[in-house]
């Protein structure tokens, strides 16, 4: 049925174990809670995945955003961004060529380019930082009093970067596996560096973390799992930029909307199932206890030195 | 192979194995696998001592080996009958029931199966001094006859009474299962059909979905509570079934301290009858990685002597159940093994009710394709007994005399190609990939 979680049966073929891993993400495993902490029920009981962004500015029905709009023409990318705001998520607009205004109404939830600030009500824009070495040359040309600003970076492994990134003034980091870099690493470690990264106190003496969102962005996002496993590395937001369009079915010339009503339906079985996730975790609110949560998680047979930047325990470990 | 059946009253009885069809995607349950099941099924016959199926695989515990197979490499014993003196038998739960094979058919309730293959499990393990699980779908009138079965308390109590709960040689409290952990048990309500709904005492058509956590255990003295009502009210030892998961060495020092006679672990990979895809293929962990830990965490406490841990998930063969005991398990559970024994080709279709082996169909009226109960049987006996013969030519093999010496022998096992921090868990030695 269209929004539901699909259901299956017998034994599973899923990688590491069946199937051949592709990703660091096909090698981490989700808990269940039993006996010792209870789970919850997620068809039953609430399981909460709203959180809050840019210090409470942005409310998000779910920790999922939608990207990848560029391929987009202006029509669709006016029903994707509608139906967004109908479902309460974040839309990324990065790449898009022409904004569709009109469609923004207010309370729709967008990332918009940072030079269409004075266009229409945005609740944050973004600028793109290619490299550690335009950081300064960027920050300069920030529209910072406006609105929130989020820094859209390469996934880099690199600790001093991310800081550098909070203290030019960013509101929130999106790791873009996109945006090429020659020091370049896997969306997961490059999540978890700077969500580690950010921990440490700041200026105020409180952890930078606490006043950056991060969000994590690539085309090789496919599922809730995946996503829920990134939130679990660090980042607060997960970008699908590419698994919402084979959801959709998404093709040129397809009826707009039809895929604002797919769009939605994915949406919808997306949200059940991070919830079903997070209830077999024993999790009630994916914001506040699953966020950064690495305990939550174990790795099968992945490289230890890779599993010791994920700060990830081994499968068997207590 | 054609597909033999014979016709009574307007009915095809299935007695014989489809066809294996065509594969695209790869399956932990191949058609080597499958094959090898199928042969012991029909023959009752020990084919091989060391599993060739594990050749290849990705699975962790493939890649643990007996050492004495490395040093008996080239000299594949063909299939002879082992010798004698080499002992299978165990006694479970602090000594009170004793079973001839340390396998136990895990746990399949009537309603994910059709009636049927329900029946001849718990006849099989009857028939094999074994045990078998029925599962939390209530009692099957034909199953509650059966001397050795294990009544499930699971999360949503379906069809238990007293009366029920009094049927077996023992109470199993599920609290998780390995494809689903954390999520409760799940019947499609197409296969609530009447029958069902009488036994499990809920409506027709709607779907059965168990609570996730049971109601009254929220906590480890939650569960003394029930594990002690439930010795008081039967009179018989009381398991607890998890699956595995992070912390489940804490589980089961818990699970032992608060008086349950053992503990059932099922690991990721497990069959199951229904679940949401997401939480089956993302959720739990090996059981080989779990199993280790737990022995060596109730030893640590004390706890061990006495106490039983049986193992399950993707437990496919004589050598998975040797390793896992050498891992520390005291018995391993099987159940789609069981399944492929009756005729299961692994279509993966059991939620939907039209399974193709008339073993997980939605239950009709006037069905035109019924399983044959003697025939289905007779397979699962013949597996259980051609299981246990290749696993006494194994404790030839590694010269241990019985299966209880050789619980927790990991210095007979080597790991092969595993991972520095999987081979710690395990407590193996071996050559690495760090």
């Amino acid at each position: 049925m269209a929004g539901e979680p699909p259901i299956v049966s017998m034994g599973s073929t899923a990688p590491p174990s069946v199937d051949e891993p592709r990703f660091i993400l096909d090698r981490i495993v989700s808990d269940g809670a039993q006996v010792t902490r209870p789970s919850i029920d997620p068809y039953r009981e609430p399981v909460e995945t709203h959180l809050y962004l840019f210090a409470g500015s942005v409310r998000l029905s779910m920790p999922v955003a939608v990207g990848g709009l560029a391929e987009l023409t202006f029509k669709e990318a006016a029903e994707v961004v509608k139906a967004c705001y109908r479902m309460g998520v974040l839309v990324d607009l990065h790449g898009l060529r022409e904004i569709p205004v009109e469609a923004v109404r207010r309370g729709t939830h967008v990332l918009a380019p940072h030079d269409a600030v004075n266009s229409g009500e945005f609740n944050a824009v973004q600028m793109t930082v290619r490299s550690p070495g335009a950081l300064n040359e960027v920050a300069g040309a920030l529209p910072f009093e406006r609105k929130s600003v989020v820094a859209r970076v390469p996934p880099l492994e690199d600790s001093e970067f991310y800081r550098s990134v909070c203290a030019a003034g960013f509101n929130g980091i999106i790791v873009d596996e996109e945006i090429g870099h020659r020091d370049a690493v896997e969306l997961e470690i490059a999540t978890s560096a700077c969500d580690r990264a950010l921990k440490v106190p700041g200026p105020d003496g409180l952890p930078l973390r606490n006043r950056v969102n991060l969000m994590a962005s690539s085309e090789r996002i496919r599922s809730s799992a995946d996503a829920f496993k990134l939130i679990g590395l660090g980042a607060e937001v997960v970008v699908f930029t590419r698994s919402w369009k084979v959801a959709v079915d998404y093709g040129p010339g397809m009826e707009e909307s039809l895929l604002a009503e797919r769009l939605e339906y994915f949406l919808t079985g997306v949200q059940r199932e991070l919830k079903l996730l997070a209830g077999a975790a024993g999790v009630s609110s994916l914001w506040s206890s699953l966020t950064g949560s690495r305990e939550l998680f174990r790795s099968i047979e992945l490289e230890r030195p890779v599993r010791l930047k994920l700060g990830v325990k081994s499968a068997g470990e207590w | 192979m054609k597909e033999a059946v014979s016709v009574s009253e307007g009915r095809a009885v299935v007695a014989s194995y489809l066809r294996l069809p065509k594969r695209e995607a790869i399956e932990f349950w191949n058609d080597d696998r499958i094959t090898h099941i199928r042969a012991l099924a029909t023959t009752g016959k020990p084919q091989f001592v060391w599993d060739p199926c594990k050749e290849g695989s990705r699975r962790v515990l493939d890649r643990v080996k007996f050492r004495a197979e490395l040093e008996d490499r080239g000299d594949q014993v063909d299939a002879t009958e082992p010798g004698d003196g080499f002992d299978v038998s165990v006694e479970i739960g602090y000594g009170r029931i004793w079973m001839a094979a340390p396998l136990y058919l895990g746990d399949m309730s009537f309603g994910a199966l059709s009636g049927v293959p329900n029946v001849a499990l718990a006849r099989a393990a009857d028939e094999t001094y074994t045990l078998c699980g029925i599962g939390e779908g209530g009692v099957h009138p034909d199953v509650g006859r059966c001397r050795r079965i294990f009544v499930q308390w699971a999360s949503a109590r379906f069809g238990l009474d007293l009366g029920a709960l009094r049927l077996g040689m023992g109470t199993v409290i599920k609290i998780g299962q390995g494809a689903k952990p954390g999520i409760g048990g799940h019947l499609p309500g197409t296969k609530v059909v009447e029958v069902i709904s009488r036994t499990r005492r809920i409506p027709v058509g709607v779907d059965a979905i168990s609570p996730a956590p049971h109601h009254d255990i929220y906590s480890i003295e939650d569960l003394e509570q029930r594990i002690w009502a439930l010795k008081e009210a039967t009179g018989k030892p009381v398991f607890v079934k998890v699956a595995a998961t992070n912390y489940v060495p804490y589980v089961a020092a818990g699970v032992a301290r608060m008086g349950a006679d053992g503990i059932i672990i099922d690991g990721h990979g497990a069959g199951t009858g229904a679940a949401p895809w997401v939480v089956r293929d993302n959720v739990g962990i090996p059981i080989e990685l779990a199993v280790s830990s737990v022995d060596r965490m109730l030893r640590r406490e004390g706890m061990r002597e006495g106490f039983t841990v049986i193992a399950a998930g993707r437990v496919s063969s004589a050598e998975d159940t040797a390793k896992l005991m050498a891992l520390g398990a005291d018995c391993v559970s099987i159940a789609t093994a069981a399944l492929i024994a009756m005729g299961c080709v692994m279509v993966h279709k059991c939620h939907l009710g039209f399974c193709p082996a008339v073993l997980t169909n939605r239950i009709e009226d006037d069905p035109r394709k019924v399983l044959s109960l003697e025939t289905a049987t007779r397979w699962v006996v013949n597996l259980i007994k051609g299981w246990s013969a290749e696993l006494k030519l194994i404790l030839e093999r590694i010269g241990v005399n019985s299966v209880r010496e050789l619980v927790g022998r990991r210095d007979l096992l080597v790991a092969d190609g595993v991972s520095e921090d999987s081979r710690r868990a395990m407590g193996l030695e071996g050559r690495g990939l760090d």
